[in-house]
Formats: structure tokens, sequence, C-alpha cells
């Protein structure tokens, strides 16, 4: 049935019987002129009884059609569009958006009262888009709420869990543009208005939310292990107590408690004693008597520590093997697996890999000055290994490309970079004038972080989250621009025009009629 | 057929033919054995004349001292005198221009315009002064009277670039009163197609003039509509509507009621003395004339 946006306007239909008691006056039939009429005055004859027709004139009937068809333009009738109503729903699935409300979490909500109003509304076809990533799409079934329901949650699971990164700009089109969101983000706002969204339904109430925001970790300097910090902020109005728990290989390695005021940011250091870490991960956890986190998704921040695999081959002796345990971040390894080959030898290794050739061959000498650095070993420029009593290999000269140390005219240390990166070293390991050094940790470290070009004590790993992401307070939000009326108006206007089109061509008709009668 | 339509009806008149038909005109015209032998029309003309030619009753504009009181106590009813005329008469042409006339693919009209030259030819031929007027719902022309062939001449400059109307207007003949002289002979041109067939303004005219002449011009096919089944009849002049399912029932009532309405305006004029003749588009305006002055003078033979 259609619908009249001015429905005053039927009352012109009350005229339609004007219309035929007009044509009641209008004589019928082919217009004829004569000298006079008063020879056939007098003829009876049905339609011209006393001298006027007692019968309108049938064109009444088109006319009466014409005056119908514009009476009908001018309510401007809408066509029950219910039908024909599609949506475009973008749904905001970030971070916020799984907050616990009372009765679920946020896209709970958002998925409970998007099909109701989907129900509602009445519309027909409806579309699911990821908010922060509109590729992703979802067509819901028409008229098909627990099917759609099952739908969407299956879909929501997999889609990455992110903040609103871009938000993206709908076309417009006859599609009405619905939006699901919490408003936390206070972007989303500046899109509702460029993107002209129609209807929002926007979940969530909770305000209160304590989350991880940064967790960083790097090799200690000072200790065994790696040293860390941990910042906690608390995103809501009131006071938050909260445990900060560090872990490492799936266990404890310290617990704290925390009281953090309102927008309060804690920043906390702590060493974890540990050279192989592997997975460092810290939580928040809320002590007994305190409220449950409404956003647990951002208590959580873990690092994966990637371990050095080195293999150490050969006669290099137990000082090199300690110093390798004690550097935090090294595994040791076999040697078929290893990134970086550490080899004791008098003969040439035969490795794939990166790898550091101690020459144990041959006659030891001892040198008498101060050895020097290769400028392209930035790394070790400022080491300075004192001569005496530094002894060296020297009955067989290093020969690779690149000379790294050299003393007494003597190349001590040479490099290549191709086919694997390889390094000689004509250092005597095993001698204790080496390795009880004080430089000796330090050079050996040096020229491992050369050969792998990493580096191994000074490496960060950090992982943060964006203050927005953990604001869940949701903010009003409100529509400055809609399509719909405008689509509702092309609907309106298309039917409007289809009655003018056809009291355009009745009257043309009509025209034609009265000049051929006329002629 | 187009040669035919570009051609103006006066055209048809022929010269020859004219001078013939004066000729008997001329005896027609002027045989009034009961009144004054001659061969020169004396027409009665009261209070320009010497000799009483006699009485009769007093009508609507006739000249108050013209009212013979003697007579009028005799009778009980106004009479008036009237005298013999001495000179010759004057001729008014009064010729319907009325939409009327129009119809007919113009037939009628060319009909009327050689009535009307053919008689003034005749009557400027028998040395009256004639004048002519044209008339619908008013006096659309007018040519004052004169006589000889220059008057000939203007009349028909007249009758050509003359027209009848479109549509509209009336046919009033009482509209023409003004401009008649009293005593003068008064000719009516018309289809006399209207509700009272004119007969007031005839009525009117034979009070005012001395001889009044109507000549009834219809189209042949006046009750043929070209259409058949329901019609919705205009009339050209009143703009009237009425509609009609026509059928050829309907088309012999409507010649019926043609040929009555004639009977009715013959028996008019017959009362108010007024000579008539009907005729069609399928006669020649010669027959017409001759059919009239016949007439006319068996008119005059039972006066």
């Amino acid at each position: 049935m259609p619908n009249f946006e001015s429905p005053l306007w039927l009352l012109g239909l009350f005229g339609i019987p004007l219309v035929w008691w007009i044509h009641r006056f209008r004589n019928i039939g082919i217009d004829l002129p004569v000298s006079t009429v008063v020879l056939w005055q007098n003829i009876v004859c049905p339609e011209n009884k006393g001298h006027r027709p007692t019968i309108a004139d049938p064109l009444w009937r088109q006319r009466a059609v014409i005056i119908t068809a514009i009476v009908l333009a001018l309510t401007t009738p809408v066509l029950d569009s219910l039908p024909n109503r599609t949506a475009k729903v973008w749904f905001d699935h970030s971070l916020s958006m799984h907050t616990v409300e009372e009765k679920g979490t946020r896209i709970e909500l958002g998925i409970q009262q998007l099909l109701s109003r989907l129900d509602t509304e009445e519309i027909t076809q409806a579309t699911v888009h990821s908010l922060l990533d509109f590729s992703h799409s979802l067509q819901l079934e028409p008229h098909a709420s627990i099917q759609n329901k099952q739908a969407l949650r299956r879909w929501l699971g997999t889609l990455p869990q992110t903040t609103v990164k871009a938000l993206p700009t709908p076309f417009l089109s006859k599609h009405e543009n619905w939006l699901v969101t919490d408003g936390a983000d206070n972007r989303v706002q500046d899109w509702i208005d460029k993107a002209r969204i129609d209807q929002i339904i926007q979940v969530g109430s909770t305000t209160e939310n304590t989350a991880l925001m940064l967790l960083s970790v790097r090799p200690s300097l000072t200790q065994t292990g790696f040293t860390g910090i941990a910042n906690i902020s608390n995103q809501g109005h009131k006071n938050s107590t909260r445990r900060l728990q560090i872990r490492a290989q799936d266990k404890a390695v310290g617990e704290w408690l925390f009281t953090l005021q309102p927008g309060e940011i804690k920043h906390h250091y702590f060493n974890i004693p540990l050279n192989d870490t592997g997975l460092i991960e810290a939580r928040l956890l809320h002590p007994e008597g305190t409220t449950e986190d409404a956003l647990a998704n951002d208590d959580r921040l873990s690092l994966i520590i990637p371990s050095t695999k080195v293999a150490v081959t050969g006669n290099c002796g137990k000082p090199i093997q300690a110093l390798l345990q004690a550097l935090p971040g090294i595994r040791l390894v076999s040697s078929t697996s290893a990134t970086l080959n550490i080899v004791c030898a008098s003969e040439q290794p035969l490795t794939d890999n990166a790898t550091i050739w101690f020459y144990t061959g041959g006659e030891t000498q001892q040198i008498n000055q101060l050895p020097f650095w290769n400028p392209s070993v930035a790394q070790l420029s400022q080491l300075s290994l004192q001569p005496a009593p530094l002894l060296v290999h020297t009955s067989q000269a290093p020969g690779l490309e690149q000379t790294l140390l050299t003393a007494d005219g003597m190349p001590l240390i040479s490099f290549q970079s191709t086919p694997e990166r390889r390094m000689e070293v004509r250092l005597d390991i095993n001698t204790p004038q080496l390795t009880e050094h004080p430089a000796f940790p330090t050079l050996v470290t040096g020229l491992m972080e050369f050969a792998l070009e990493q580096d191994l004590l000074g490496r960060i790993h950090t992982i943060q989250r964006a203050p927005q992401e953990t604001q869940i307070t949701p903010r009003p939000l409100h529509i400055k621009n809609s399509t719909s009326l405008n689509d509702t108006n092309i609907t309106a206007s298309e039917l409007t025009h289809w009655l003018i089109i056809a009291a355009i061509i009745l009257l043309f008709f009509d025209l034609i009629r009265n000049k051929r009668v006329l002629a | 057929m187009g040669t035919a339509a570009v051609t103006h009806p006066l055209r048809a008149l022929n010269q020859a033919e004219l001078i013939r038909l004066a000729r008997v005109a001329d005896r027609l015209l002027s045989g009034r054995p009961k009144i004054t032998p001659g061969n020169r029309p004396h027409k009665l003309r009261a209070g320009h004349g010497i000799e009483f030619l006699d009485h009769r009753a007093f009508m609507q504009g006739d000249n108050l001292r013209d009212i013979d009181w003697r007579a009028t106590a005799r009778s009980r009813t106004p009479q008036i005198r009237r005298f013999r005329n001495e000179t010759s008469s004057d001729w008014f042409i009064c010729l319907d221009r009325s939409a009327s006339m129009s119809l007919g693919d113009g037939r009628k009209w060319g009909l009327a315009i050689q009535l009307t030259a053919a008689l003034a030819y005749l009557l400027i031929h028998l040395d009256n002064r004639v004048g002519l007027l044209t008339f619908s719902d008013r006096i659309d022309g007018f040519k004052p009277l004169g006589r000889g062939h220059h008057t000939y001449a203007a009349l028909l400059r007249l009758l050509e670039s003359t027209s009848p109307r479109s549509s509209g207007g009336d046919t009033l003949l009482h509209s023409c009163a003004s401009q008649l002289q009293s005593g003068s002979q008064i000719i009516v041109i018309s289809d006399f197609l209207t509700s009272d067939s004119l007969q007031p303004g005839l009525k009117l005219l034979a009070g005012i003039g001395e001889d009044v002449h109507a000549v009834q011009v219809l189209d042949e096919h006046e009750t043929t509509l070209t259409q058949s089944g329901l019609l919705s009849l205009r009339d050209i002049e009143t703009n009237r509507r009425i509609s009609i399912h026509h059928t050829a029932e309907v088309q012999k009532q409507a010649e019926e009621q043609l040929g009555k309405l004639s009977k009715n305006l013959r028996q008019h004029c017959h009362k108010y003395q007024i000579a008539f003749t009907s005729c069609t588009t399928a006669e020649n305006w010669k027959t017409i004339l001759l059919d009239h002055l016949t007439s006319l003078g068996l008119f005059n033979a039972k006066l």
C-alpha cells in the first residue's frame, strides 16, 4: 500500500463528481457546424432530450483519471519501500568492543541489537562490513535472525582484533548505512559525519578499564638475564588496584601490586634472571576483593625473545663456553642447527653459515705492538688489547680478504662476507693471557655481533598499545547527514513522476481527440 | 476545382443575359394593370405624390401626418392615405452576411451576391435608385441610394469585398430599419434560418417600405450532415449546441422541419403582402430571378 506524504490532497478526489456534472453540459459527439440548430431541435433522441444530453460525455471518465493522477501526484505517494530497503552495516569490532557489560560483550550486544533493529525496520537485505577493514563483509539472510546471529559470531571471530585504524568511506548509494559501535574511539564521530550514516546502534556503558600499555625487554648490561619495563594505565574514572605479573618460560618471575589513580600511568622496571627466555608475558591480575576488569583483552602483553643459536666445536676451552652461557639470548646448539659456528681448530672448517674460526695450529708468538683495528669494525674500534702477553699463531697468516685487526705488521683477524660471513682469528684462544684478559668477553661478543650483523646485547624488544585502544568509555554520537531521507524522496518522486507522465499522456490523447473532433 | 474555388461568383453574371432579363423585368415590374399603365414603374410614395391612390391600415412606421381622420372615423381603425408616385422608385437591397450564409462551401453566399448584383443591375437599368445594406446582427456595410452605372459599379465593388462572417453574431433584420427610408422598396436576401425566420423583422420592414421582397437562399444540402452517428450540432451563429444521433430518419425529420419553416415564412410574407421566393444553390440565379419576377407580376396582379 502506498503512503501519502500530503494526504490532504486526497480531498481533491471529491471533485471528480464535479467533472462528471460538468460533462453533462457538454454536448457529446462529433462537432458539426450548421446554419441553425432549429431544424433538429425538435428531434427527440436519448442523447438529446430537452436539447441537452442526459448522459455525460464519456470523456469525463478519461478526465477523471487525469485529475485523479494529478491529485495523487500532489499527495507525493510513496510506495511501501520496505521490500526494497537495503542496508550496509558497518560493524566496529575493535578492542573496546570486547568489553564485557552486564549482559555480555559489546559485540554480542551489538549483534542482538542489530538483528532486532533489522527486523523492526524490516530491512530485507543487509550486508555487514568490518569497520576496520571494509574488504571483509558478510551477507545476512533475510528473516533469519538465529542463523544470522550465529553467522555474525563466527564471522566476527575470524576478524583480527585491532583498533579503528583506517575508517572506510562508504559510497553514497541507495543503501542505508548503519553503524554498530560503542563510540569509544573519538575518530568515529568524524567518520560518521563524512560517511553519512543513517542509523547508529551504540552499545556499552562501562567506563572502568586498567590496561597494560607497554612491555619492553632488553638484555641486562649489569646482571644476568634481561631487564624490562611495563607501563600500566588506568583509563577509568575510579582508583584501580592491580597486580602485575611477569612470566618467562611460562613461569611467574615476579609480581607487584599497584594502585592507580584515574588516568595515572605507572612505569615498572623488572629483571628476569634467565638468559634464554623465549616468551615473556606481562599480566594484569585483579587482587581478591577488587572488581574484575571489564576489558580483559588489554590486560596482557607478551614478547617472544628470539635466541641466537651458536655452536662451539673444537678445542675452544671452557672460558668461551662459560662466556656464551652467560650472554642473554644465546642458546648453545649443535652445529647443524646453529646460526653461528665458533670453531677452534687447525684446519679450515667447512661450514655453510656464519663462522668464527680460532686457529689453533702451529707456533705461537707474542706480539709487541698495540693491535690496530680496521675502522670498519666500529663496535670494536675502541677496544684496547694490551700487546703483552698477547699470543698469536704466526705459522699461517689469515687468508681472508679484509683484515680487521693487525699488529706488528701481521694480520690477526681477517674477514670475508661471501659466500658466508667468515672470520679467521689468529689470537690464541687457549692461552690465559687472552681468556683472562678483561676485554675478552667484549672481544668475543663484538666478533659475534660483527659475524651475525646483530646487536646481541643492545637489542630492545617492545610491544605497546595506543592509548585509544584501551579507551572504552562510550562517547555520545549523533548523525549530521543522512542519506536515507534522500533515498525515500527518490522513491517518492519516482512514483510522482509516473503519475505526472500518465496524466500528460492522457492529456495528450485528449488534445488529439479534441483536435480531430474540431477538424 | 481549384479554379472554381478562386473564381468569384460575380464573374458568373453574364452581361447579355442581364440585358435580356432587364427587358423581361421591364415589363413585369412595370406591369401594374390595376393601378397605372405605362412602361415605367410608378411606385406609391406617400407625401410625394399628388393623385390619391387608396387607403390602408396604419402600420408601425407610418407618418402620423398621413392619417386620414375621416376614413379612420368611418372604419374605426387608423387609416392612412396613399398617393400615386409619379417618379422612379428607391430600392434597398438588404443582404444577409451572417455566419449561416458562409456554409455550404460558399455556394449559398455566392448565389446570394449573384442575386443581389443581378437585381441591382435590373433596378438601375429601370432607372431606379438602388442602395445596398449588408447586415448580420448589425449593419456591416452600407451603400447609399444611387443611380446609374457608377452606382452599379460601386455596388459590385462592395459585394466583391464583402464576405460572410465566419462565426458568431446573429441575423437581426431590425438593424436595417434605421437606414431604410419610408416608402422605399426593400428586397431582403437571406436564408431566414433563425428560430423566428426573421418574421418580426419582415413585419417591421413591411411597415417601412412600400413593397418588400424576400428571397430565401438555402443550401441544397442544408439538412444533409456529412457525419453519421453521435453528432454535436453547433449553431454557427449562436454557438448553441445540441447532440443528435444522426440517422436517415433524423435527416428526414430535419428536412420536414425546414419545409415547415419555409411554409410558415411564406404564409407570413403573404400576410404582410411581401413577395417571397425560396431557392437553393442547386438553382441558377437567372431562373430564380425569373421565378421571382414572374411571381411578382402575379402578386401585383392579385393586388
